[in-house]
């Protein structure tokens, strides 16, 4: 529960900063810091335009993300869950928030533990993405003034090298999707195929940004530029609806997953020692009341479960 | 075409039949129950009732654990069954949270009933990968020869039906269509709001609840309605 709401707060955050710094940009005030991005479109938009714009599909973004994350919270039944949980304490709660988050999500412990192999292209892919949005960020708010930055700059160096081994991980991850039919689930594999042709494009279009800025077609820069926002736009709206959704979504499962398991071993519940089913005790709970709203829409009773195996 | 289970209410007496041959056709550890049944109380005594609602993997038209699998262990069949690959099932237990219904299971190692092995479980352990996530496969296995589901052919009370959602002709279709002629009962789905599109269908019981009151001790519903 903490933890979507963290995420919540600092996107929420870091739209704020964008969109109060394409109003000030705007409007430039006396004595007010200078803020704002790097992104120079040159003759699509002006600097302050380009923020707005991004302050404004980063709240539609946010948005479909809410709504999505708001789905998977009725799914989990998490509110259910709540007095059960109060009995872990508030210690427990974050370690066990900290190990999902850290060790199980951004170390890929969870894959490691099953096969290297499919680590290492997961790694290749989600450290590479990490770094080019964290040099991207870099460059685009915290040195505003120098941009745009000379290509030795050492967050840009970053980037490309993020970049790269993305390209070579999503190479890996195409292949096995065509090669593989295991991994047509009948179900989410356009969302895979989606989300793997929208990254392999916009990091191919921001190498091509690159080309062009500091290579030889200088002129076709803002061109390439605004294609590749686009394509990062996309990315970001299409976040609920392709694979993308993943990134998110797994480490919110894996932070249930421990916490219900916690739950079972602190045997703080007599009911809970031996749950095969870790967070089944309070969706049960939660199918015996659709029951009983099936069988009683008066409400007139209440229903309690006797026992179940 | 859409395989389904449908649970006529009316009809179950909360013997746990179903939960036992699960268990012997899949061979499930210790704790681990494919095939459930609520057993649940309503009232005050000496005004009490008792419903029954058994419970099983629903196989979701939008199944939450096939989208929330990171490894693509889970997969929907042409049938409509959902099925959790062993093979490439990581244990990471994504499923088991996003499943709404809590029907999926996974236990760190498995636990059985005797210190011994029987034969029987010699023959369980060695179909079972420890760590991996499980649940209930409509026994697929037994399908694809021909068979019913082991709980709809152990059923005393005939409450469970299997068969074709989307062919009229099928079993469960016919009985759906009698049901609907003969009682007026339309069937449900658990959870309904979660447009999650469950397979496994329910019939609510004829006169509002297949109960036992406790103040007159006499079954009421079920074998009236029999």
């Amino acid at each position: 529960m903490i933890w979507p709401i963290l995420a919540t707060i600092v996107t929420i955050g870091v739209l704020f900063f964008i969109l109060a710094s394409a109003l000030v940009s705007a409007t430039p005030l006396h004595g007010a810091p200078t803020l704002g991005t790097a992104i120079n479109l040159g003759q699509w938009a002006k600097p302050e335009r380009v923020d707005l714009s991004a302050a404004i599909i980063g709240l539609i973004a946010l948005a479909f993300v809410l709504r999505f994350f708001g789905r998977w919270l009725r799914l989990s039944g998490l509110a259910l869950e709540r007095d059960y949980l109060r009995t872990l304490g508030g210690r427990r709660i974050l370690r066990d928030i900290v190990r999902a988050l850290l060790g199980d999500s951004l170390a890929l412990a969870s894959v490691l533990k099953r096969s290297k192999k499919r680590w290492l292209v997961h790694s290749l892919v989600l450290y590479g993405f990490l770094l080019m949005t964290l040099s991207t960020s870099l460059a685009a708010l915290l040195n505003y003034a120098d941009a745009p930055h000379g290509f030795w700059w050492p967050p840009r160096i970053a980037g490309n090298l993020g970049g790269l081994s993305t390209l070579i991980g999503l190479s890996i991850m195409a292949w096995r999707l065509w090669r593989d039919p295991y991994e047509n689930n009948g179900k989410t594999y356009r969302a895979d195929l989606a989300f793997v042709i929208l990254l392999y494009l916009t990091t191919l279009m921001g190498f091509a940004t690159e080309y062009t800025m500091y290579g030889l077609n200088v002129p076709l820069a803002h061109d390439v530029f605004l294609l590749h926002m686009l394509l990062v736009s996309l990315l970001f709206l299409t976040f609920p609806f392709t694979r993308f959704s993943h990134s998110l979504l797994t480490p919110f499962l894996l932070i249930i997953t421990r916490l219900n398991r916690s739950l079972v071993n602190s045997r703080n519940i007599p009911a809970f020692a031996e749950e095969p089913a870790p967070g089944r005790h309070h969706k049960t709970e939660r199918l015996a009341a659709d029951l009983q709203k099936q069988l009683d829409p008066q409400r007139t009773s209440h229903a309690g479960i006797r026992y179940f195996p | 075409m859409r395989l389904a289970l449908l649970v006529d209410l009316q009809r179950c007496l909360g013997c746990d039949t179903c939960t036992l041959a699960c268990k012997q056709e899949n061979g499930t550890p210790r704790d681990v129950f494919f095939a459930r049944v609520l057993n649940m109380e309503t009232g005050t005594f000496p005004k009490v009732k008792r419903s029954y609602l058994p419970v099983l993997c629903n196989h979701c038209a939008d199944a939450p654990c096939l989208r929330a699998c990171p490894n693509k262990a889970i997969f929907r069949r042409s049938d409509g069954i959902v099925l959790i690959d062993q093979d490439r099932c990581n244990g990471t237990g994504a499923c088991v949270s996003a499943c709404p219904y809590g029907n999926i299971f996974l236990t760190p190692s498995d636990e059985w009933y005797f210190p011994a092995d029987s034969p029987y479980e010699h023959y369980a352990k060695a179909r079972l990968e420890p760590g991996k996530a499980r649940k209930c496969t409509y026994c697929a296995h037994r399908l694809d020869q021909g068979l019913e589901p082991a709980c709809v052919v152990a059923c005393p009370g005939e409450a469970r039906i299997f068969g074709d959602l989307e062919d009229p002709e099928s079993k469960l279709s016919q009985y759906l269509r009698t049901q609907q002629e003969r009682t007026g009962r339309e069937p449900f789905r658990l959870l309904e709001e979660l447009a999650t599109d469950p397979s496994t269908r329910y019939l609510r019981p004829v006169n509002g609840t297949a109960t036992t009151d406790a103040s007159s001790g006499n079954l009421s519903g079920t074998r009236a309605a029999r």
